[in-house]
């Protein structure tokens, strides 16, 4: 303000490499020097904005990838729970399963037998046939 | 034997019935109100177009418009409504295949109606049948007649064209389950915990009886064998006879029975619960069990060449499987069939096993007498034991379904249910077709069906009274009447091993009496009762059966026509082994009998002695003396009651003697030393046929060789006197000896005459006492000469 009021007050000067200056060179070498240091606050500033992303990106993923485990935990917990059931239906199925091979084998089995008893009755035939 | 299985989940919801056409195609319907379509190996296809929803769109459509046009919004509810209301139950093929692209089936929905549909999904007709929901739904094995059952309890019989034709009967349950009976003449339902047979004839009285402790779900009745299996929420399936008797009953299962299937074979039948299917074999016995992830089974459908079959499961999934690793032995040969097209010939003495590869799956295959016949769905292979890699080979072409193949020494005959009986030599050349009125090959089966080398009997379907015979190479009818019985036949078969002439067929009946028969003519004579199985040897003339659970062998079946007295000794009883109710003989070879237990399992007997066997060959010879020596070194009353039989029936004297006199039968030693003594030889044959009880056939022979007082005298001595005077008034001889006799027959007695025959020619001829000895004397001489004159003569 005071630089527009007093604009006729304003003097040139020469600084020191001999440019032309409108402001006081003390005051230009400030003015300057704040320009370079509001440069320097940006780009710290935007620095700054990038590593908060960042840092809010891996927070999401890491949220993302905690929420992802929980539910894998809240599945695996169900699937332990359930196991148990699991378990049950499964040895329903074996001991199902067993009943129908028990059946089996004992058919075999009885099949096994008439033919030990056939043998035998055979080797006592023989027995008697070179007997005689 | 093992179930091979797969499952393919397609239908979003519950998949509620599957219906084959031909061997190579399924359809399946299910409540996400789609049918879908399915190969033969299990591959889904497509979503089978249909115009039942298209139907209801449309009627509700016009239903609209002619209300008035409502808004848009209310006629797009009152659609997606009709939409959702169809959920099918059953799907069932017309039974009779057409023209490809012609199929029909009528497929059935929770709202009472059925709608026929052809194959390309267009509605022919759409009925409502029931209130309430339809529940099962069967075509008749012709196809004239479809049956619906439903939840209203009503049972109704509609013609093929979907009119109704009766209401068959209403009950205060719903009808879960109907079956058609093999004839179509009747229908097994369920009813609550019964089970209910009611015949299509309003006059006759149906049948019901308690079958399960729980509702019963599913009920069906083979048409091939006769016998109906049932599953309930007890948990249990049952095998029961068409009378209701129970044959077999499974134990607790550990979920409820949803559905029971015959395979159209006959031999086997599916059963269907919670992620389970069991196969088992008509006897109840389980063959196999799979467990697959398809939820409740609620249908099961097998292929017609009953090589197959189709779940449908409550979770979504059509479930296929078949079965493998069928066996067969026959002597030194182990018969695999790993896959459905494969089969392993393994020789147990050398250890070689062969490989035989088909094109289609097999469907049937027999071995014995050294030849496997092998039968697919287009070709028949014959394999001889000599040579397994090049076998004839006959084709099939006629999409008939192998019913049953059945082998005797120099033939074999494939039954299908197209083309009926085909016999055929092992070359493979064609010998006959035997044929006859009312034959119906579909029902044909191992029991009622049997063929020797020069013979072949089959039970009449429509008169099971009577069985009909056929010559083997000709396939003409050998009598012009059917043998008959006084009793419905079960089973029958054929002796394997004799000349023709003494061909005989023993027969099984409904009361489980056991009878044989010369073929010729209707001569049946009981050989045993409560027999449930019965089989001839391979090898040589004796009959093995399973009687009252004990394994019995007679080792010559004719005795019976011979001298019945001594049949119980010519059988033979294995002691000490008990195989149970129901046992089925398998196999008989030389002095082995196989025999399969109610529960399945394979019992070998052996001690069936081998002597007969070497009996009959010397028998068979002529040679009497080895024969006696034979018997003299085995020391076993059964063979000397053979033996004894045999010599009647050889007209053997000598050795007669011997064999009775060694049996303790001292009557018969008597006679036959009488015989000795008869001058000629039509006498003595004569005194054979007496001796077997026949005393026409010995008439006979005396008349035709003119020995007519030998005649008058038989007849005497048997005090048929009406007989003995007719015979003489009709060759006008003798008749005053006969009146002679007869009076001091009576006078004997202390008793007064009172034939009024005899008393009108006691008046009317006279004779003399003394005279009429004297002619007996004659008559003796007379015949004395004829015995010199052709001695002399020879």
């Amino acid at each position: 303000m005071n630089g527009i009021s007093n604009s006729n007050d304003i003097i040139p000067t020469f600084d020191y490499t001999g440019k032309i200056r409108i402001l006081e060179s003390s005051n230009f070498e400030q003015s300057q020097q704040l320009k370079d240091q509001c440069r320097e606050f940006v780009d710290k500033i935007t620095e700054f904005s990038t590593i908060v992303s960042s840092f809010l990106d891996l927070l999401k993923e890491k949220s993302e990838q905690i929420e992802k485990e929980k539910l894998k935990a809240i599945g695996l917990r169900n699937k332990a729970e359930k196991e148990a059931e699991n378990r049950k239906i499964l040895e329903q199925r074996l001991i199902i399963l067993i009943k129908e091979r028990k059946a089996e084998f004992d058919r075999l089995t009885a099949q096994y037998d008439s033919l030990v008893k056939i043998e035998q009755e055979q080797a006592s035939f023989i027995e008697t046939l070179s007997g005689k | 034997m093992k179930i091979i299985y797969n499952e393919s989940i397609r239908h979003t919801d519950i998949v509620n019935s599957v219906g084959w056409i031909g061997n190579n195609e399924l359809y399946s319907c299910g409540d996400d109100q789609k049918i879908l379509q399915w190969s033969g190996e299990g591959e889904y296809i497509n979503e089978a177009p249909n115009g039942i929803f298209d139907l209801n769109d449309q009627t509700s459509k016009s239903i609209n418009s002619s209300l008035n046009k409502l808004s848009s919004l209310s006629k797009q509810k009152s659609n997606t409504n009709m939409k959702k209301k169809i959920y099918f139950t059953s799907i069932q093929w017309f039974p009779i295949k057409g023209k490809a692209g012609t199929e029909i089936y009528a497929i059935s929905t929770t709202d009472g109606n059925f709608y026929l549909c052809s194959k390309n999904g267009r509605v022919e007709k759409v009925v409502e049948a029931h209130y309430g929901a339809l529940l099962s739904m069967k075509w008749n094995y012709d196809g004239s007649a479809l049956a619906t059952a439903g939840e209203d309890g009503q049972l109704k019989i509609w013609s093929r064209s979907g009119m109704l034709r009766s209401v068959l009967i209403q009950l205060s349950n719903p009808i879960y389950s109907i079956s058609w009976s093999p004839d179509n003449d009747k229908l097994i339902m369920t009813n609550e915990k019964n089970l209910l047979i009611k015949p299509l004839q309003p006059s006759q009285k149906h049948i019901q009886w308690k079958a399960h402790d729980g509702v019963v779900l599913s009920v069906e009745w083979c048409s091939v064998n006769n016998l109906i299996i049932s599953g309930g929420e007890d948990k249990k399936y049952k095998v029961w006879d068409s009378y209701g008797r129970q044959i077999y009953s499974s134990g607790i299962n550990d979920q409820v029975i949803t559905s029971v299937s015959w395979s159209p074979s006959g031999e086997m039948f599916a059963v269907g619960s919670f992620n389970s299917i069991r196969v088992c074999d008509k006897l109840g016995w389980s063959y196999g069990l799979a467990q697959p992830n398809s939820g409740s089974i609620l249908d099961i459908a097998w292929t017609p060449d009953s090589t197959q079959f189709a779940c449908a499961g409550g979770n979504g999934a059509v479930c296929f499987g078949y079965i493998t690793e069928r066996r067969m032995e026959w002597k030194n040969y182990e018969i695999i069939i790993p896959e459905q097209t494969k089969i392993i010939v393994h020789d147990i003495l050398t250890g070689t096993k062969e490989q035989l590869d088909f094109r289609d799956h097999v469907i049937k295959a027999s071995i014995r007498f050294g030849y496997l016949i092998v039968a697919t769905s287009s070709q028949c292979y014959i394999y001889s034991e000599k040579n397994w890699n090049t076998p004839s080979i006959i084709d099939l072409s006629n999409n008939g379904r192998v019913v049953v193949i059945q082998q005797s020494q120099n033939y074999f005959s494939i039954v299908d249910n197209l083309t009926g009986i085909q016999v055929y030599n092992y070359e493979g050349r064609h010998q006959s077709s035997p044929k006859y009125q009312g034959l119906r090959p579909e029902f044909i089966t191992s029991q009622t069906f049997s063929l020797s080398d020069d013979t072949i009997a089959i039970i009449d379907k429509t008169d099971e009274k009577s069985i009909v015979i056929f010559e083997t190479t000709t396939g003409r009818m050998i009598n012009k009447e059917p043998l008959r019985h006084h009793q419905e036949i079960l089973e029958i078969g054929l002796n394997l091993h004799e000349s023709s002439y003494q061909r005989q067929l023993v027969i099984i009946d409904k009361n489980r009496d056991m009878y044989i028969t010369p073929i010729n003519k209707s001569l049946f004579k009981k050989l045993g009762s409560m027999v449930d199985s019965l089989l001839w040897n391979d090898e040589s003339n004796t009959l093995a059966a399973i009687m009252d659970g004990k394994f019995v062998v007679w080792y010559y079946p004719n005795v019976v026509f011979v001298d019945e007295e001594i049949t119980h000794l010519t059988r033979f009883e294995k002691e000490g082994c008990n195989v149970g109710k129901n046992a089925q003989l398998v196999k008989f070879i030389g002095s082995e009998a196989t025999i399969r237990k109610s529960d399945g399992s394979l019992i070998i007997l052996s001690d069936v002695s081998p002597y007969p066997a070497l009996l009959h060959e010397l028998v068979k010879k002529k040679q009497w003396e080895e024969a006696i020596r034979l018997c003299r070194f085995a020391k076993l009353e059964v063979l000397w009651a053979c033996l004894a039989a045999m010599a009647v029936a050889g007209h053997d004297l000598n050795t007669a003697e011997v064999a009775y006199a060694l049996i303790n039968e001292v009557v018969k030693v008597e006679y036959i030393c009488y015989i000795k003594e008869i001058p000629t030889v039509e006498g003595r044959n004569a005194e054979f046929a007496l001796l077997r009880h026949q005393p026409y056939e010995a008439e006979k022979i005396l008349l035709s060789a003119s020995l007519k007082f030998r005649a008058i005298k038989m007849w005497i001595d048997l005090y048929n006197w009406d007989r003995a005077l007719d015979i003489a008034v009709k060759y006008k001889t003798n008749v005053d000896t006969v009146l002679y006799l007869r009076s001091k027959y009576l006078e004997k007695c202390n008793k007064k005459e009172t034939n009024k025959r005899f008393l009108q020619y006691a008046s009317q001829v006279q004779y003399n006492p003394e005279t009429v000895l004297k002619k007996i004397e004659q008559e003796m001489e007379r015949e004395r000469g004829i015995n010199k004159q052709s001695v002399a003569a020879n």
